[in-house]
């Protein structure tokens, strides 16, 4: 597909239903609880009713761990919990692909440790799914099952984690 | 739109307000000052036209004052001077010559005025009469005096045998009420059938408004208005009258000044008026929307994160442009309100106060439209700006 070609309402369509975004920042809106915040990608989605959205919400929200916290604002959680409702969201329309620039770059290193695995985990539970995620972190890198190294716009070395890593 | 769009909508909108209340609060005073000054420059200019214009809708045509003179009393062609009345002129056209001519169709009804004259009131059975003065107009047939639906409330009071009173008489004659009774003469006393005119902006002189048929002493009176059929000139009006004013006196003149030429001065004055005052409203509407415009890209601006975000999660340019157009018209609908409350308020202890009839319906809907059609040219102009740019640049612009 050539995204370039595509028009503004089918890009946004696009990533809508096929792409899942983790910002390093989380991204999150405080005037909307968790669940509202899980639920945002699906307010424009196919036609589901309310029940449907908040239903698929909550598993997401079950699936990061964050159940009992729905109704509380980001602003009430810490960087992890932001994060995993930033995961939540990202993974809440099923995506084909999701897309995490520096998913830890905003955590210490064992909530971002943490966070890494439930991304994984997310992942290996999602059929099909290609999870990309853009890091200057290289045990972040070598959790990932291969590594494109960009220097300038160019791909310069392509393969597995431990081998790019290494030259 | 489904109900989560809306939740959305409304959050993001508290959160705005949560992030930047007073620059919102400007933003709602600038155009409730807009839609205030809209609703009352439009209603002003729409009661001064129409207090001259809306007197006699669409009647001016066919409305004629006639006036019975000496010849050496009369000054020409024009508005006539003050004559010089002899008894028989001074009766020239009696109440009953007119009656049989709107019988016969040759005009639609007549009115003339009686000076100022006392009355007795009964205000309820058991109260004692009191006296009040007030002009007196007779008329029979079609009579439009005020605006409004006066034609009809005052036909409604001659079939019903009852007489009709205008605002200053029931207000400054001592609260007068229909059912209330007026004696006219001695031994003949007539129930108020309807309460005519309006408050604001009206003729404050009291008056007393009795059918003809009421009113069987006769009389006459050296002017009459008449109403006319559609398409009748003013030569042929005066050949109508001369006639009636030479059987009183052999060198009585008539003088003829219809509506158009009667109110000429006072139409070009309302139209003037309702220009300057519309100008000067659409001036101030057209300030406080360029200030509004400022305070709304401010606006979006901020809600660039918000904005942006949703667009990244899939958000489509007609939804991005909903949740624009959704606030300025959250913002619009509440100026609106507190603009028209505002109105009220200056209306109610200052306006009134003095007699304007500054707020009318149509002064209120011509604002609503007027803000409507802004907030519609500026939000799409936000709506541009909003998805001009690829969400991820905005977020990161956003939020770095």
């Amino acid at each position: 597909m050539d995204v370039t070609e595509l028009s503004e309402a089918q890009r946004a369509e696009t990533r809508r239903d096929r792409i899942g975004f983790v910002f390093q920042r989380y991204n999150l809106l405080d005037e909307l609880t968790v669940a509202q915040n899980v639920a945002l990608p699906l307010i424009e989605c196919r036609g589901w009713p309310a029940a449907r959205r908040r239903d698929a919400a909550q598993r997401a929200i079950d699936r990061v761990g964050l159940a009992g916290k729905e109704r509380l604002r980001p602003s009430q959680l810490s960087g992890g919990e932001q994060q995993r409702v930033a995961i939540a969201r990202a993974v809440v329309g099923r995506p084909q692909v999701i897309l995490c620039d520096e998913p830890t770059g905003n955590l210490d290193s064992s909530t971002g440790r943490l966070v890494m695995d439930l991304l994984l985990e997310v992942h290996r539970n999602a059929a099909d799914s290609v999870l990309v995620v853009v890091t200057h972190n290289t045990d972040v890198a070598m959790a990932l099952d291969r590594a494109l190294v960009i220097q300038d716009g160019m791909v310069t070395r392509a393969g597995a984690p431990q081998e790019v890593l290494a030259r | 739109m489904n109900s989560g769009i809306m939740q959305d909508i409304l959050a993001g909108f508290r959160g705005q307000l949560q992030r930047n209340f007073w620059g919102i609060l400007l933003l709602w005073f600038g155009l409730t000052i807009a839609a205030a000054a809209l609703s009352l420059g439009l209603g002003m200019a729409q009661s001064t036209y129409g207090g001259i214009i809306g007197r006699l809708p669409g009647d001016l045509d066919r409305l004629y004052y006639i006036k019975a003179a000496e010849a050496s009393g009369v000054s020409g062609s024009g508005a006539p001077s003050a004559p010089i009345q002899r008894r028989g002129v001074g009766n020239a056209f009696t109440s009953a010559a007119l009656s049989r001519m709107v019988g016969e169709g040759e005009l639609e009804g007549f009115f003339f005025a009686v000076p100022g004259r006392p009355f007795l009131v009964k205000t309820d059975a058991g109260s004692e009469p009191r006296e009040v003065m007030a002009e007196l107009i007779l008329y029979d047939g079609y009579v439009h005096l005020y605006p409004g639906n006066t034609a009809d409330a005052l036909a409604r009071a001659g079939a019903e045998g009852g007489i009709a009173v205008n605002w200053a008489f029931s207000d400054l004659g001592g609260g007068l009420r229909t059912g209330d009774v007026l004696e006219l003469y001695p031994g003949r006393a007539l129930p108020i059938a309807a309460l005519v005119g309006r408050k604001a902006g009206g003729d404050p002189r009291p008056r007393v408004f009795v059918p003809l048929q009421a009113f069987p002493a006769g009389g006459g009176s050296p002017e009459v208005a008449v109403y006319t059929p559609r398409g009748t000139s003013s030569d042929e009006v005066l050949a109508m009258f001369l006639p009636i004013a030479r059987g009183v006196s052999a060198d009585a003149v008539v003088q003829v000044v219809s509506g158009t030429e009667r109110y000429a001065s006072s139409i070009r004055e309302a139209r003037t008026v309702s220009v300057v005052m519309s100008g000067i409203a659409a001036l101030i509407a057209v300030v406080a929307y360029v200030n509004a415009g400022s305070f709304a890209s401010l606006w979006v601006r901020e809600r660039t994160r918000g904005l942006a975000l949703r667009r990244a999660v899939g958000a489509t340019p007609r939804l991005t442009a909903a949740y624009v157009m959704s606030d300025l018209v959250i913002i619009t609908v509440v100026s609106l309100v507190a603009g028209y409350a505002l109105v009220w308020v200056v209306w109610r202890f200052w306006l009134s106060a003095h007699r304007i009839a500054a707020v009318t319906w149509a002064g209120l809907a011509g604002a609503c439209l007027i803000m409507m059609a802004g907030t519609a040219v500026l939000g799409t102009s936000l709506c541009r700006s909003a998805n001009r740019h690829e969400p991820g640049i905005l977020l990161r612009g956003a939020m770095r």
